[in-house]
């Protein structure tokens, strides 16, 4: 027997955190107490019955998952294009609606009126959270506007903070596009830089004139969103090295799925803004290690960058009161057949260090699905390389010249 | 007989100067799949692009050879054609950018016109001489094609070499009358003409000089539905044209078409306020989505066709391309809709 990894994890600015595997998810509070989850549960530790959510099907994969800012709204997305808006008071479904496209990113806009939703076609919908006729243009509500869109795949949506909000958007084509929101039909800027997909984009109050993304190219990357001017690089290599030196990272095995696993390479998988740390913080594919990048003083530059380890290859973060929380790859005996591994780290002065109590209550909350066999967890370059460098030699597909 | 071939030998050997490449050669189907990753070249960002390979004698590839290359260039060319007709044509002629020494670097040269498939150069070949300051870009996605056109357009600009050489050295060379040439064209499609001729038929100019010498016209490989921001600055480009476009008929092939919503956004974003989309299609149903498209999209507006009358670039867009040209031959409609980029209502 095997259980699932966690590999979502979102939290709220009021300290929900929901972990997602497979179908399911479960939600705890600040404290890592569960409140509900999609996997029955019945009572938690202290006899207050965890609440039960209506989840998608299952074998229907959650691909994204948000909160609103505001804390009162949930969503996810899944693998067969259901999109689930949760009310986060009760846990009850709000609302339940299958999108054309299958959806890979989401995020809720400023107001928590709407849901983005980002396809693999390159299109973003907007989607209106209420059922009611509050639609401003008077749309049919149950059909998603589009809002915008690339020739290429999506791979997150967010949204600025301050006066004016942009929504910004980024995709497979190395791309970061900044639109006025919510006249996103006109772009305000692109952010080009990046030599490979581009994974992750956040955004904080604290620094609201710029963002931050992370990419396949090995780079987390800081731009100032009104011009799409790029104001610093970090290279990764020359921080994370010393894993794959150490024999801590590994690579991994050429195969027919992802002929570029035996490099080494930095993929980046989540950047995530810290209104506590005064930081973004980011975990990349196969490295064990946290990246901590404080913002400066002048709210437009990285000051000293810190790098926390951690005990495995990461599948995601995400930011807390006090510091964040991490999920694993399965790496021992132990989460692969009981419980996935997930850890929560607190900054104390000028260190991280696992902070034992929000692990052990996380521990005893978060249960994720069984399996027959073990997990994978797919690279993110396996959709991310531009397919003509997985074609193996001599295996052309239809050429568009003949 | 061996009289004829001698002088004809005779004559290839002294013509081993440009060629113009022909059509036939660099035939390749017209659909092609943009969603597919093609390796192609393009830069990180604008700034990165190097435009003196294009234009040559516009941007220097190093600051030193200006000095030396300014000197070149104004001995080598004549700085306005003697013709009397030069009132009709906008501006000054055959005049260049940093090699002029007018231009500090800061105010380099940039692409202004983009024709978005451009096919064989019909119509850049045709607008060049009017506004012959000012730089456009053809931009076509199969290899084979722009292949023709790269070196269509180098064999026109040696063309122009020669005959600058040999007017500097007395001979009587004129230059196009690019008004009369153009209405020469139209009154042409009225015309049977023989396929094989009009498979030679070159619009471009060899036997007289041209304003702008051809120097102000290139041609990229490039897919511009994934890769137009990498080339282009924001509010960089003055006209954009679609001419001719592959209808994609198929309904789930309509994203490839390259009027969209998704595309207007972005060539809203290339075009600067004021700048114009020139669209021109013999295909009623494309040319029915293009405007829908278009009129609902906030930040275009269309052109009344009585401002377009006076659009020196009109004609062109309309009879210079191979592809009108067929439409003429065949007596097809063609459809045309010119929208200006305006400032978006919503930020009033």
């Amino acid at each position: 027997m095997a259980v699932f990894p966690v590999t979502i994890i979102e939290s709220s600015p009021q300290g929900l955190m929901a972990f997602v595997a497979e179908s399911d998810f479960t939600v705890t509070d600040s404290a890592g107490k569960a409140i509900a989850s999609t996997i029955d549960m019945g009572a938690s530790s202290d006899d207050a019955a965890v609440a039960k959510i209506e989840g998608p099907e299952s074998k229907e994969a959650i691909r994204a998952a948000c909160f609103s800012r505001n804390g009162a709204l949930f969503a996810v997305c899944t693998n067969e294009k259901a999109i689930l808006i949760y009310e986060t008071a009760s846990w009850s479904l709000k609302r339940r609606l299958v999108s054309e496209k299958r959806t890979n990113a989401l995020c809720f806009d400023p107001e928590s009126k709407y849901l983005i939703t980002g396809d693999k076609f390159g299109d973003c919908h907007r989607i209106s959270v209420d059922n009611s006729n509050d639609n401003d243009n008077g749309n049919d509500n149950d059909k998603p506007e589009i809002l915008l869109g690339h020739v290429s795949i999506l791979c997150s949506v967010g949204f600025s903070y301050g006066s004016k909000p942009y929504i910004l958007t980024c995709d497979r084509d190395e791309k970061l596009r900044v639109s006025k929101y919510p006249n996103a039909y006109n772009i305000q800027a692109f952010g080009l830089g990046h030599r490979e997909f581009v994974t992750s984009v956040a955004t904080a109050p604290f620094a609201s004139e710029i963002a931050v993304t992370g990419a396949g190219d090995g780079t987390v990357r800081l731009w100032r969103l009104e011009t799409g001017e790029l104001l610093q690089t970090v290279e990764l290599d020359s921080l994370m090295r010393k894993y794959y030196e150490s024999g801590k990272a590994k690579c991994g095995e050429n195969t027919r799925e992802d002929r570029t696993a035996a490099t080494q390479r930095y993929g980046v998988l989540r950047v995530r803004s810290s209104e506590s740390l005064r930081s973004f913080v980011a975990v990349v594919e196969r490295i064990p290690a946290v990246l901590v990048l404080p913002i400066g003083d002048d709210l437009i530059s990285f000051g000293e960058p810190v790098l926390v380890d951690i005990e495995a290859a990461p599948t995601d973060v995400a930011t807390t009161e006090d510091g964040f929380v991490v999920s694993f790859e399965p790496h021992t005996a132990a989460n692969q057949e009981e419980a996935p591994a997930i850890v929560a780290y607190k900054k104390n002065s000028a260190d991280y260090a696992v902070d034992d109590a929000l692990t052990d209550s996380l521990a005893s909350s978060v249960a994720t699905p069984q399996t027959v066999k073990q997990v994978h967890v797919p690279s993110i370059f396996v959709w991310g390389n531009k397919q003509f460098l997985e074609r193996p030699q001599g295996e052309e597909e239809e050429e568009h010249e003949e | 007989m061996a009289g004829e071939q001698k002088a004809s030998v005779a004559v290839e050997a002294q013509q081993q100067g440009p060629k113009l490449p022909q059509k036939r050669y660099f035939r390749q189907r017209a659909h092609v799949n943009i969603f597919n990753d093609i390796p192609l070249e393009y830069p990180v960002r604008p700034s990165e692009e190097d435009w003196s390979k294009l234009y040559p004698a516009y941007f220097r590839s190093t600051p030193d050879d200006t000095q030396a290359a300014q000197t070149a260039s104004e001995t080598k060319r004549p700085i306005s054609p003697t013709s009397a007709n030069d009132s009709d044509q906008e501006g000054p002629q055959a005049k260049r950018g940093p090699g002029n020494g007018s231009m500090s670097a800061d105010k380099m040269a940039q692409v202004e016109f983009a024709d978005i498939g451009c096919g064989y150069g019909g119509l850049l070949v045709a607008l060049a001489p009017l506004y012959p300051n000012t730089l456009m870009v053809g931009m076509e996605i199969r290899t084979k094609v722009v292949g023709y056109l790269q070196r269509r357009i180098v064999a026109l600009r040696g063309f122009q070499d020669d005959l600058v050489r040999r007017k500097d050295a007395g001979e009587s060379i004129e230059w196009v009358d690019v008004r009369s040439k153009l209405k020469q064209e139209i009154d042409a499609l009225s015309k049977p003409l023989d396929p094989d001729a009009e498979e030679l038929h070159d619009n471009g100019e060899t036997d007289r000089l041209v304003p702008g010498h051809y120097e102000n016209i290139a041609a990229m490989r490039i897919n511009c539905q994934k890769y137009l921001p990498n080339f282009f600055n924001k509010a960089q480009l003055s006209k954009i044209f679609i001419l001719f476009a592959d209808p994609h008929f198929k309904r789930r092939k309509h994203k490839a078409r390259i009027i969209s919503t998704t595309m207007l956004a972005e060539y809203a974003y290339v075009l600067r306020t004021g700048g114009i989309i020139y669209m021109i299609t013999d295909v009623k149903d494309l040319y029915d989505w293009n405007v829908k498209h278009l009129d609902a999209f906030p930040l275009f507006e269309r052109i009344s066709d009585e401002e377009l009358e006076n659009d020196p670039a009109i004609p062109c867009v309309v009879n210079s391309t191979e592809e009108g040209k067929k439409v003429a031959r065949n007596k097809g409609n063609k459809y045309l809709a010119c929208y200006r980029r305006i400032e978006d209502p919503a930020e009033q």
